[in-house]
């Protein structure tokens, strides 16, 4: 059907976009969960500076982060020279520095809705816990974090699907190397600059639907999940 | 027991009140508080649970220094083992009522106080319930029965009846009555009702704009025509009656 390519070659990309994404939607959870509920109990200035932070990838030009990123993981920088000859991490064209990356692009997806869900649960039931002798870890885990499983949700199926269609920090700091930094994203790019409109079709397609299955899934489960408090 | 000498600006420059509160509490006494809307009752609640902090002054438990400005002393709510019962009961959604109780307990789901408190108050039935699916009364009922579930040294109640109608509120005395008799705990209790102060507590304070003041003897004959209320529990300071009137006693001398 689609010539000189193997179908393993062909479904390579779509693989490397789904490993991509998993792995950047887990990490933000780990990672998006301490920091969003610092920032929902932090106030006046800190907050705002925090926020603005957070949010700075939906505003930034993903050529302009992909260009720090460049520069920060590259040999040219001390930074970068600390990371491969101290730390012997070598993060530029490397599937691993795709996915750091793609955490840094898609941080607000994750971070804004567990904020959103952190302020939306009312102050009251923290202070209960606290008057009840538990820890903040213990009244994270145990009463605020399944109070707000449909932040958790969003945010983890918002920052998959950003990572799925993540393309221009992919292209500066992880090129177009294939069964390593080659996603799907590129490969279509990558596939229309060589006039081959079918296999472009074949990841764009399989792309389109995946986003759509995705949000669909989200916004029923919301509605079911979502109840008020 | 309780001795609190305490200070704190609540607001702003202009519209805010500065709280300036000295009471002692014996064991086992029942203390209400009174006072109009933003005279500080709640804000006192919350700093005896240490929810909030003092701008000065000191708190002290059976001698032990939960608050303490000059030697910067303040224990954490989590270790000043008190029991609180908010005004929305803040029972968590995401648990049932027995999971409430046994998330409150020192020692979990095997404690035998999370079914025995059940028992008592008549929740038994409702104990796999979540809180969303009770009703007012069994809410409140279920709020009380966390908070004594890990046997407080001191129970703080924050207006629990105020969202129920007026028959539930006096079942809910009685039982209330019922269940400090066989859990007797040092109780302070805000409320706006003086019927209420009057059917759960031995002992009344009213505050306004921050500073403790009394009922005047006045007013109470006119209460006792309708309540066996002891007048002698109470201390004329020399208030006039526009400070009580604050408090609302409308329905009551309609």
């Amino acid at each position: 059907m689609i010539a000189g390519n193997t179908m393993m070659q062909l479904l390579n990309p779509l693989f490397l976009t789904f490993k991509l994404a998993l792995c950047t939607a887990t990490a933000l959870l780990l990672i998006g969960t301490p920091i969003a509920y610092a920032i929902a109990h932090s106030r006046g200035f800190v907050k705002s500076v925090s926020c603005s932070i957070v949010s700075m990838p939906l505003v930034l030009p993903p050529t302009v982060l992909g260009f720090y990123l460049l520069l920060l993981f590259g040999p040219a920088t001390q930074s970068g020279k600390f990371l491969i000859d101290v730390v012997h991490l070598r993060l530029l064209f490397t599937f691993w520095g795709l996915v750091v990356g793609s955490i840094i692009c898609s941080f607000p997806f994750m971070v804004n809705p567990l904020i959103g869900g952190f302020e939306s649960i009312p102050h009251s039931l923290t202070e209960a816990a606290s008057t009840l002798g538990k820890t903040r870890l213990q009244t994270l885990v145990h009463v605020l974090l399944p109070n707000m499983k449909g932040a958790i949700l969003t945010g983890t199926i918002l920052a998959f699907s950003h990572a799925i269609g993540e393309f221009g920090v992919v292209l500066m700091i992880g090129g177009k190397i294939p069964q390593v930094t080659r996603v799907a994203s590129i490969a279509i790019y990558d596939e229309v600059e060589s006039f081959h409109y079918q296999t472009a079709h074949f990841y764009a397609g399989i792309l389109f639907v995946v986003s759509f299955l995705v949000l669909f899934i989200v916004n029923s489960a919301n509605r079911r999940i979502i109840k008020p408090i | 027991m309780l001795q609190a000498s305490i200070k704190k600006r609540i607001g702003n420059k202009n519209s805010g009140i500065d709280i300036n509160l000295n009471f002692n509490m014996s064991q086992g006494e029942r203390l209400g508080l009174m006072g109009s809307s933003g005279s500080g009752k709640t804000s006192l609640l919350r700093i005896l649970a240490g929810l909030e902090k003092v701008d000065s002054g000191k708190i002290v438990m059976n001698g032990n220094p939960w608050v303490d400005t000059d030697a910067k002393t303040f224990v954490p709510p989590s270790h000043r083992n008190i029991g609180f019962v908010f005004q929305d009961y803040a029972l968590f959604p995401n648990m049932t009522l027995r999971q409430n109780l046994a998330f409150a307990s020192r020692n979990g789901s095997a404690d035998p106080k999370v079914e025995e408190l059940l028992d008592v108050m008549a929740l038994a039935l409702h104990a796999d319930k979540k809180p969303c699916e009770l009703s007012g009364g069994q809410k409140q009922r279920a709020a009380l029965a966390r908070a004594l579930v890990r046997s407080p040294q001191l129970l703080l109640m924050d207006e629990p009846l105020s969202a129920l109608d007026r028959h539930t509120r006096t079942m809910l005395w009685s039982e209330l009555n019922r269940l400090y008799n066989r859990y007797p705990v040092s109780i302070i209790l805000v409320s706006h009702d003086p019927e209420e102060i009057e059917a759960l507590t031995d002992r009344a304070i009213t505050i306004d704009r921050g500073k403790i003041i009394s009922v005047p003897k006045r007013i109470i004959p006119v209460l006792s025509n309708r309540l066996p209320i002891e007048t002698s529990r109470y201390h004329n300071n020399g208030l006039n009656l526009t400070a009580v009137t604050s408090v609302d006693f409308t329905h009551m001398l309609n």
